[in-house]
């Protein structure tokens, strides 16, 4: 028997209050959790997102559906920009580089990305199988596309139009698997990565039906290389052809001020800036997640309330316990400590449970609701403020018990012992 | 054993209380008898150091109880003192040998699980060792009291009315455990009370 089990015995004898008192502690801090691994995961990952791109150019609409549709992939499209209009814009000073993404098709509710090499590169994406894709119709999966899909080396498959599941199919032209890539946690697992050619290709075949297409195949008498999609020699008639968007990085920090003006002015484009575009969502995202944190101060402060009532009124009862352990030799400052041992007990315990419930909680949702999953946010990870929250919950304890443990020093032991 | 001399308390400016001088040898059993009201209970807690004396002095054990400091004067108790009261006070959350292992913590000393068992046995309470405290019947949880009282083998034990609230049968039997414990244990006994019941079983005594 020493002070801990003392503290723990007091606790056990008054079950209900304890479970309780350890249960508001645990909603409370699980809430914090959940809101913690949350914004600080989906943080990383709208940073992790857009480094590296300055700029997205694509067609007119609205700024922040381009990044969502551009770098994150949830949204869709706002249309088309002219490959001639995009070859203009590299001729730019202020443009250092350009990856040009052809969108529009998926397969199995994942997104085909027409693209150069330089977009998984840009994420340091690296083979996991295979290799990277080299010819027109060949893909290299992300990690998710691969694991969830099934495919292996040397499958084809035949796209969907639509980024969704329930596009019709575009038929006899057929992808082919030749790689898959590791895992990075960022939205590159959830791709199907081909060259803009094959795009093109998939969709020129459907119009071959309507239209007679008189392409000339290997004249080269007028064609000019394309400084946008690697590879590509432009003819006259490929005038029309389009692309979705390019991401653009800058040469100098003075391309900021100047090419989205430059762009939204006198183009028929429209520039959006995936930092300031991300800073604006999590700031939307931010309110809510404010509001909900508010909601859980508000709980564990009930928490630390109704700690504090139950141990001043058991302290109260326990008056004559308090004289009589102080005649059997034990100091003010054990008693006290053991009362504040009490106190730190519950939100100890309510630290804990909060912390496995608000990883369990994230983990939950994850596996019911499959499309959380693909953000990459994962309730396996620690994060270092959880300790730095573990610390705030023992405080917490404390607080709320020194003041019924002060009682300790009020103890008028002859008093209390010459009464009965 | 005990001595005092000169020992006054001072309740408020207008009462105090002033004891006569007295002295008690090793393993000596007195009474402090008197009317209620007259410092019995003041007495015992000053021999207990419970209580600090308005000005006198109060030995035990050759140790002036005045010259102690408050934590030491914890200690001093633990290791030298045992309390029963007209009540047992038990600790409610703790079953009755966790009871005892606390005093022996509270008086840092350390855990002697022979020792619970030996006490507990000779006060015929080793079947109710793991009972809660509220189970026991007011003779076993005063004979438990007793248990924690002289578990620590302390120089002197000090008895609050520890009969007034029980039937005469209860009485002789925890009297008698009582001087039989002291006796054993090698401590001095000073029981304060009004009990008359008790006259014939102690000759010594102090009256106020």
């Amino acid at each position: 028997m020493n002070i801990t089990k003392l503290s723990w015995s007091y606790l056990k004898a008054k079950p209900l209050n304890t479970l309780l008192n350890v249960i508001l502690f645990t909603l409370g801090i699980a809430i914090i959790v959940v809101l913690l691994l949350f914004s600080k995961q989906l943080e990383n990952k709208l940073n992790q997102n857009t480094k590296g791109i300055d700029l997205v150019v694509g067609a007119k609409g609205s700024p922040l559906q381009i990044i969502l549709c551009s770098i994150f992939h949830i949204d869709f499209p706002t249309g088309n920009i002219l490959l001639q209009e995009a070859e203009q814009l590299t001729k730019n000073r202020q443009v250092k580089s350009v990856i040009p993404l052809a969108l529009g098709d998926s397969y199995g509710g994942y997104r085909i990305v027409g693209t150069s090499r330089d977009y998984p590169a840009l994420y340091q994406m690296e083979l996991e199988l295979g290799s990277w894709w080299t010819k027109d119709m060949e893909v290299t999966l992300g990690y998710n596309v691969a694991k969830q899909l099934g495919l292996e080396i040397g499958a084809e498959f035949e796209g969907q139009h639509g980024l969704t599941d329930d596009g019709h199919s575009h038929g006899e032209i057929l992808y082919k698997v030749v790689g898959s890539l590791k895992r990075s946690g960022s939205v590159m697992d959830n791709l199907i990565f081909t060259n803009v050619q094959s795009v093109w290709a998939v969709h020129e075949h459907e119009n071959e039906h309507e239209e007679l297409h008189s392409h000339s195949e290997g004249d080269t008498t007028n064609a000019i290389a394309s400084r946008v999609i690697p590879n590509l020699q432009l003819h006259e008639e490929d005038s029309l052809k389009e692309i979705t968007s390019l991401l653009i990085k800058y040469r100098s920090p003075m391309g900021a001020i100047q090419l989205p003006r430059y762009i939204n002015g006198n183009t028929n484009m429209q520039a959006a800036s995936p930092a300031f575009e991300a800073a604006r969502l999590f700031s939307l995202i931010g309110v809510g997640v404010e509001v909900i944190q508010g909601f859980a101060y508000i709980i564990i402060f009930i928490a630390m309330l109704s700690i504090f009532i139950a141990l001043y009124n058991s302290l109260k009862e326990r008056k004559y316990d308090l004289a009589i352990m102080r005649s059997m030799g034990a100091t003010k400052t054990k008693l006290f400590i053991s009362v504040i041992l009490e106190g730190i007990w519950i939100t100890l315990l309510g630290s804990l449970f909060g912390t496995l419930l608000g990883h369990l909680t994230i983990e939950g949702i994850n596996i019911l609701v499959p499309t959380t999953s693909e953000t990459g946010i994962t309730g396996r990870i620690f994060l270092e403020e959880e300790l730095l929250l573990l610390v705030a919950g023992l405080l917490v304890g404390l607080i709320a018990a020194v003041i019924p443990a002060i009682q300790v020093f009020r103890t008028d032991i002859s008093g209390i012992l010459a009464k009965g | 054993m005990i001595s005092i001399k000169d020992l006054i308390y001072q309740y408020n400016s207008e009462t105090r209380i002033s004891f006569p001088d007295w002295q008690l040898d090793t393993r000596g059993q007195a009474l402090i008898l008197g009317k209620s009201g007259c410092g019995k209970t003041t007495l015992l807690h000053l021999l207990g150091g419970l209580l600090q004396p308005s000005s006198g002095s109060v030995f035990i054990d050759d140790q002036d109880l005045t010259k102690l400091t408050g934590s030491e004067l914890d200690h001093f108790r633990g290791q030298h003192i045992g309390f029963v009261f007209q009540k047992p006070h038990l600790i409610k959350a703790l079953n009755v040998q966790e009871n005892l292992f606390l005093a022996q913590h509270l008086a840092g000393i350390p855990k002697d699980k022979e020792r619970v068992l030996e006490v507990l046995k000779t006060l015929d309470l080793l079947e109710k060792r793991k009972s809660k405290v509220y189970e026991l019947s007011e003779g076993q949880a005063q004979r438990a009291s007793i248990a924690r009282a002289v578990l620590n083998k302390p120089a002197l034990i000090l008895a609050d009315e520890p009969t007034s609230s029980l039937d005469d049968e209860n009485c002789a039997r925890v009297i008698e455990i009582l001087l039989d414990q002291a006796k054993s244990q090698g401590a001095a006994l000073v029981i304060a009370t009004h009990d008359q019941r008790l006259k014939n079983q102690v000759q010594s005594s102090l009256n106020l």
